[in-house]
């Protein structure tokens, strides 16, 4: 008996041994310092008075530094410059998707295929020699490209989907930091490749624009009016139709149709025509009134009030960015003969160093930065658990591909991009502080400021230990609220 | 396996102990300091003078070391606060004096300093502002002394000049007159150019350019922002329209946009080089990458850069803002004593012979701008006449920076910045960014108040001296300048003949 104890006190003595090394690390590093954060943020410390070299004594001030957050202009604005840059989160999903499904397939080529790449690579090098040699090739970045190009078709012709996947997981695995500065390098307004690119373009836009009259040009503000009403049809359609089969609950129709609507009251204050944005309400109201309608007529199944919320508001808000960003593409439509009228035309815009720029070229990096991302991983996996006798009998029933998509593949993803989803809103309230130390500090005028550079900012910078620990645990509270709110309905979709 | 893990905790406890004994601390037989500074590779030769320094002069024998990892500002606080920072300290002209002096991490050096021959009248008057924090009690107290300083002037590219047939500028002006010159220019120099290739100059100074105007960045007494003022508004606009509409200046985007160029400096002096840039406002630091340009032009054949100086422009008041990097002992450090003979260093002979020879920007002791090596460096002919510019700019109408007590110099930055960069791009006009950065700057102020009651008496005492000086000058009188505190006001004040 007492042999049998010894034992056991000493498996336990080893077991918490090899336990102690993580444990202590997460009690010292992690579950002390969040405690502490916690009630730094109702105290009033202050680097500039409670330190070692200082007698000040540290002071419980309840509410006050949450208060203050509150009231304090410039936390709404990082918090706005926060949901901005998320608005990328459904293009980056949509990216990852994309390209776990290209990867998916067999990408190797039949020795035909093979040999086709093979030659039109032989034949895009010995050129790009040729020219190099007779003194006519731009440069020796345009030959390196090339050549890279042409080993990256090699390549996937003779390794296929294993050496496409490694290429697209690179920038997952290059430090933060470093891709950071190359994008910008690639954003210098005169000397970066991307205005390089855009430069050409633009010249050639504006004579198409100062030759076109300018009501023709104008109009695309229009046809993004007529774009963003068939938006709304199209998601409320989806909803009025789920809400039947009764998958999507009654409350989450209502509440994701408020995101479908949004951009047509937003269309209102922005647009230089207040009346296209009268005629985009009034034809979203319209279609919405259409689904009513129809809705009106009964359903075949009942679902409960908050079915299916998770998936209808992701439905919803990413078909919301598509409308915004038709919105936003037809304003610029209308200003564009003005801005091509002026003596210089229409140039590239100075991405970083401007107001309005800076936050989509960080996004447009983030959406480079996606498209190879853990994401992508995440749904490769998926992919391959999909069951082949799901599209074996859509087949049989003459199912199109997109069909297969939109009723195999979209739904049996759910579980996957559920989490995605998850994370990303998690990262992405957490995010953007990486971005803008390296990019930006902040500006132009605090435009790329994030709540996590804020906290940054406010404790290391200026010192304000407790008022930073109260941005930090209001963020916290924020990240929880939507998390909870994801898990309570889009994990039910998700199992149902 | 449990073997396994006691072997792995044994060998990193043994790893740690190395660590740790293989520190310069335990290996030296000396007292090891660290100090915290740029990368720059004259610090060596710098600790090389200080060893050689020491020894002539009987002193302990120290190893100093160069720590050029723990330069930001963040660091410093959180290893200042932690006890583990470096013992000396460089110190920048971003308020850095005052606000390390609030947080308790520096040494008071005023008394060392007299009696080891280092306190502020050996070295340049401007630079006060730097080296001094305004204490609780309302004392100037001395924190740092210069390792250089700097007062901005134009670097003239006389070739370029010649090269578009513009007469050279003069070398004092009105910002009427550099508006007028500067258009000449860009209008000559790019005609028949595809895009605009030329620039009058690199920039200007904005907060010389607001002082020149005659108002300053706070009041007398530093207790409130000054910079609500229709003279700010107008100065804005003028600036804006200098990069956006004349383009005598590049904007920050063209700026962005040249960002290519490397080196020290960045891309100034490359496009001063290349006469992109007919003029560039910088300090004597900036010959030490032109000497590069030098070197270059040299293996070429090609002749030297042809150089002169121009004080920067004014509208009423001249002005160039006085900067410097200055050393201070951190409070925490093991050695403080030793620390200290650093800073005494700074002031001797060889230290600032050492300055003058590599223009590393203006000596910390005036007096060495009278050498003869400072004046006509013999291996560069064609610098001769610029040094005694920049002497004469720092001695006559350099005026240091203004930094509340009341207020972080990064907060004040930060808003202004914003202010101005939000004026920039259009969002709100020129009145508007100088309302905004002197609310925000101003509710700053009173929230430092609420934070640190300590300061409440001597922002109280300060209030009184405001209203003191109102009274005097609604009456016309002059005022003592015991009770400005501002270095541009009392600048302005003795300028403007207010100052009894």
């Amino acid at each position: 008996m007492s042999s049998s104890r010894s034992r056991t006190i000493r498996n336990v003595g080893a077991g918490v041994a090899f336990l102690m090394p993580n444990l202590l690390g997460f009690l010292v590093f992690t579950l002390v310092p969040l405690v502490f954060s916690m009630v730094l943020a109702f105290s009033n410390w202050d680097l500039k008075l409670h330190n070692q070299y200082k007698n000040n004594s540290i002071h419980f001030i309840g509410l006050d530094n949450f208060i203050r957050l509150i009231n304090e202009p410039n936390f709404w604005k990082f918090l706005g410059n926060t949901l901005y840059l998320m608005l990328l989160m459904p293009f980056a999903i949509a990216a990852s998707l994309i390209a776990a499904i290209l990867l998916s397939k067999d990408l190797r080529g039949g020795s035909r295929r093979m040999w086709a790449t093979l030659l039109l690579t032989a034949i895009m090098v010995g050129s790009l020699l040729l020219l190099m040699a007779t003194g006519q090739g731009r440069s020796g970045m345009v030959i390196m490209m090339a050549s890279l190009v042409a080993s990256i078709f090699i390549g996937g012709a003779l390794g296929g989907q294993t050496v496409y996947r490694t290429l697209f997981y690179i920038p997952n695995f290059t430090a933060g930091v470093a891709t950071m500065l190359l994008w910008k390098h690639l954003f210098n307004p005169q000397s970066g490749p991307i205005n390089s690119v855009l430069r050409g373009p633009l010249v050639s836009l504006t004579d198409v624009v100062r030759q076109s009259p300018s009501s023709l040009i104008q109009s695309g503000l229009w046809v993004s009016a007529g774009l963003i009403a068939l938006g709304a049809w199209f998601g409320l359609r989806r909803l009025r139709k789920a809400w039947s089969d009764g998958d999507y609950g009654s409350n989450a129709v209502i509440l994701s149709a408020v995101f479908l609507i949004l951009p047509a009251v937003l269309a209102i204050f922005w647009s230089p025509v207040p009346l296209v944005g009268w005629v985009t309400l009034a034809a979203t109201v319209c279609v919405t009134l259409w689904q009513l309608v129809i809705a009106i007529r009964g359903r075949d199944f009942h679902g409960r009030p908050w079915d299916g919320v998770g998936s209808s508001l992701m439905t919803a808000t990413s078909l919301m960015s598509l409308q915004l960003v038709v919105l936003g593409l037809g304003i610029a439509c209308y200003h564009l003969p003005a801005m091509a009228a002026v003596s210089d035309g229409l140039t590239p815009p100075n991405w970083l160093t401007d107001y309005d720029w800076a936050k989509p070229a960080m996004m447009l990096m983030g959406f480079w930065g996606a498209i190879g991302s853990n994401n992508m991983l995440l749904y490769l996996a998926a992919l391959t658990n999909v069951p082949q006798e799901l599209y074996e009998a859509a087949d049989i029933d003459g199912a199109t591909r997109l069909g297969k998509f939109w009723n195999i593949t979209w739904p049996q993803l759910a579980p996957t991009t559920f989490f995605i989803v998850v994370m990303g809103v998690i990262s992405g309230l957490q995010g953007g502080f990486e971005q803008a130390r390296v990019m930006t500090q902040g500006g132009p005028a605090g435009s790329t400021t994030t709540l996590s550079y804020m906290i940054y900012s406010q404790g290391f910078e200026i010192g304000r230990l407790g008022y930073a620990s109260a941005v930090s645990w209001m963020l916290f509270a924020m990240v929880l609220v939507i998390t909870l709110f994801n898990w309570k309905f889009g994990n039910k979709y998700v199992n149902d | 396996m449990k073997y396994l893990f006691i072997a792995c905790l044994v060998v990193l406890t043994g790893a740690s102990v190395l660590t740790a004994l293989w520190l310069p601390e335990s290996r030296s037989s000396v007292p090891v300091l660290y100090w915290v500074t740029d990368a720059n590779p004259a610090r060596q030769d710098q600790i090389n003078i200080f060893k050689q320094w020491m020894k002539k002069h009987g002193y302990p024998t120290i190893d100093l070391r160069v720590d050029t990892a723990n330069n930001d500002q963040s660091k410093k606080i959180i290893q200042g606060v932690s006890g583990v920072a470096g013992d000396i300290w460089d110190l920048y002209s971003n308020g850095e004096t005052q606000y390390y002096y609030e947080i308790g991490l520096l040494r008071d050096i005023t008394d060392v300093a007299k009696r080891m021959g280092f306190d502020p009248s050996h070295t340049w008057k401007a630079a006060e502002p730097d080296l001094m924090a305004l204490t609780h009690d309302g004392q100037l107290r001395q924190f740092s002394f210069p390792d250089n300083a700097t007062a901005g002037l134009y670097l003239v590219n006389r070739e370029t000049f010649r090269q578009h047939n513009q007469p050279l500028p003069p070398s004092n002006w009105t910002y009427d007159e550099f508006e007028r010159r500067g258009r000449e220019f860009v209008k000559t120099a790019n005609k028949g150019l595809p895009s605009r290739r030329y620039y009058f100059a690199d920039g200007v100074s904005l907060s010389s350019m607001i002082r020149s105007y005659g108002v300053g960045e706070f009041n007398e007494t530093l207790t409130r922002c000054t910079l609500d003022d229709q003279r700010v508004a107008s100065l804005l606009e003028r600036w804006r329209d200098w990069m956006e509409v004349d383009h005598i200046i590049p904007s920050s985007a063209d700026l962005a946009a040249m960002s290519a160029a490397g080196g020290y400096g960045g891309t100034s002096p490359q496009k001063f080089n290349s006469g992109e840039f007919a003029m560039i406002f910088s300090g004597r630091f900036i010959l030490i990458q032109l000497r590069q340009f030098d070197i270059e032009r040299k293996k070429k054949g090609l002749p030297l850069l042809d150089m002169g100086a121009a004080d920067p422009p004014y509208q009423e008041f001249p002005n160039s803002q006085f900067v410097t990097r200055s050393a201070a002992v951190y409070i925490g450090s093991h050695h403080p004593e030793l620390a200290t003979y650093f800073l005494s260093f700074l002031a001797s002979e060889e230290y600032n012979m050492q300055i003058v020879r590599d223009a590393d920007s203006l000596p910390p002791n005036p007096a060495y701008t009278n050498t003869e090596a400072y004046l006509h460096p013999p291996d560069h002919p064609n610098e001769w006449g610029l040094h005694e510019a920049f002497a004469k700019v720092a001695e006559t109408i350099a005026v240091g920076k203004s930094y509340s007590p009341f207020v972080l110099p990064q907060i004040y930055n930060r808003e202004f910045d914003e202010a101005t960069q939000e004026f920039l791009t259009g969002r709100i006009t020129a009145k508007q960014a100088a309302k905004q950065v002197t609310a925000r700057v101003n509710q700053a102020i009173e929230r430092t108040l609420v934070e640190n009651s300590n300061l409440r008496p001597l922002y109280d005492k300060l209030i009184k001296d405001q209203q003191t000086i109102d009274a005097l000058r609604a009456k016309g009188e002059k005022v003592p300048l015991s009770l400005i505190r501002d270095p541009f006001h009392r600048a302005y004040y003795q300028f403007k003949g207010w100052a009894q």
